[in-house]
């Protein structure tokens, strides 16, 4: 008797290791941008559980992070915004963090990743939403961004780490920390989620991926979009447990005079960067990841690595003339095709 | 110890373990040939219609999206916007898509359109 026990049991732990988690997938846009949660889970009442978090989270922290809209009850980058040279405002852990790390990396890198940029930013989203809405475009008068460039200024943001506040010091500064934002938010959810019994899945918001371990034990394939058809994947890299951010030259532009005119703006020269078409940071924290990305976008090759070796970074960059370019440690994982 | 297997036990163990694997995969399998390819169409964030890619019909659904008129079709088992009031044309610009990793987003219209399959991609994620 005790023999067919024996049997049944092995038949038991067999029918155990065979049952494989199911891919589930959910989408929806918030963050200004497209966010698709796929997981691998158990069933399907666990992945709504995940589905539902994650919307909610997006939200709230979309809220938190908006320099454009005000919400009930949440101190926001707006409210900073409009108290800039009047008050100090006290912020939410994240939001301090997030602005404190950006203000960090900025005064130890080529300082391109500017969150203070924001009038200048603000006169070129103003010419693409016209673009977007079917007008005649032409670019933001130079001499007018100079003299609204008086107010970009790194220095102008005074942390107050005690009472957790953020101050601005000119009443013209403006943040928008939409370039290092997303990349957090998107890591400190898929945190979350792990917390909360996650295993295996993705996060793509609009750009920034975070891998959550691995595929019913295999990598996961990351497809890279080729910059001149963003329908086809250019590079696939393989890999698990990593947060991957790709800024790029053909999502958000308009075009004057035939040229493309991406949404990052240089700093130094006010206008659009268009050295590179791609550029993919690889990196274990979301906010590098992503402060990277918009960092190296105009930076050349030579300056990237010296970044990566700082910061300890994987990159793969396509750069105007479309030479690609991947970093020693990519170089195992990745396709190019 | 009583337990002792003798080798037609452990024969026999493994070939009705074999036919529970092959029964269950065949099972799951079934399962994802039946289900069929979906395009689903959001406007801000609702579900405003659905196609069923796998009929491989021709048909046409329009909305009035933020930006004004929103025409998307479908034919031989693919998804497109056919058209759509936006100077870049993003949209219409993608062209056809049969791929649950690469969804038509046109953010300008809070519009996008989501393509749910069970058939696997050579991409786990696409990032564009």
């Amino acid at each position: 008797m005790k023999k067919y026990t024996f049997i049944l049991l092995i038949l038991f732990l067999l029918v155990g290791c065979s049952n494989k988690l199911e891919k589930y997938s959910t989408s929806f846009l918030s963050f200004d941008t497209y966010i698709e949660l796929n997981a691998y889970t158990s069933d399907k009442d666990e992945f709504y559980d995940y589905a539902k978090y994650t919307e909610q989270q997006f939200k709230k922290y979309h809220e938190l992070f908006d320099a454009y809209n005000n919400y009930q009850g949440v101190n926001n980058v707006k409210v900073i915004n409009d108290n800039a040279g009047k008050k100090a405002i006290k912020v939410d852990e994240h939001l301090y963090e997030v602005i404190k790390q950006a203000k960090e990396l900025y005064q130890d890198s080529e300082q391109k990743n500017n969150i203070t940029l924001t009038p200048i930013v603000l006169e070129y989203k103003a010419v693409q939403e016209r673009y977007d809405a079917n007008e005649k475009v032409s670019n933001p008068d130079l001499e007018m961004l100079k003299e609204k460039a008086k107010c970009v200024n790194m220095d102008n943001i005074i942390l107050n780490e005690q009472e957790q506040s953020i101050f601005l010091k000119k009443s013209c500064s403006q943040l928008d920390v939409g370039s290092v934002a997303k990349g957090y938010t998107t890591d400190l959810i898929a945190n979350e989620l792990k917390d909360k019994g996650l295993t295996s899945g993705i996060i793509n918001a609009g750009g920034n991926v975070v891998v959550i371990g691995k595929k019913n034990n295999s990598d996961f394939t990351i497809g890279i979009a080729n910059p001149d058809n963003p329908n086809e994947a250019k590079i696939n890299i393989k890999t698990s447990d990593i947060n991957i951010v790709t800024s790029g030259d053909y999502q958000r532009y308009y075009i004057v005079d035939g040229i493309k005119m991406n949404h990052i703006i240089d700093p130094d020269t006010l206008k659009p960067a268009l050295i590179n078409k791609s550029v993919t940071i690889i990196n274990n924290d979301g906010l590098i990841a992503d402060y990277f990305s918009t960092e190296c976008f105009m930076l050349d090759l030579e300056k990237i690595d010296k970044l990566a070796q700082k910061y300890d970074f994987e990159y793969i960059v396509i750069d105007k003339n479309d030479k690609i370019t991947i970093s020693e440690g990519l170089k195992d994982v990745t396709e190019v095709k | 110890m009583s337990l002792k297997l003798n080798k037609y036990d452990i024969i026999i163990t493994i070939v009705v373990a074999l036919i529970a694997c092959l029964l269950l995969f065949n099972v799951l399998r079934s399962d994802n040939q039946e289900s069929d390819k979906i395009a689903n169409v959001y406007f801000e964030n609702e579900l405003v219609h659905s196609f069923n890619l796998s009929e491989k019909k021709e048909e046409v659904f329009e909305i009035e999206a933020t930006n004004g008129l929103v025409i998307i079709e479908t034919k031989d088992g693919k998804v497109r916007v056919k058209s759509e009031t936006s100077q870049k044309n993003i949209c219409s610009i993608q062209s056809w898509s049969d791929s649950s990793v690469n969804p038509i987003v046109c953010l300008p219209n809070n519009l996008y359109i989501k393509i749910e399959s069970v058939e696997d991609e050579d991409v786990d994620v696409f990032i564009k």
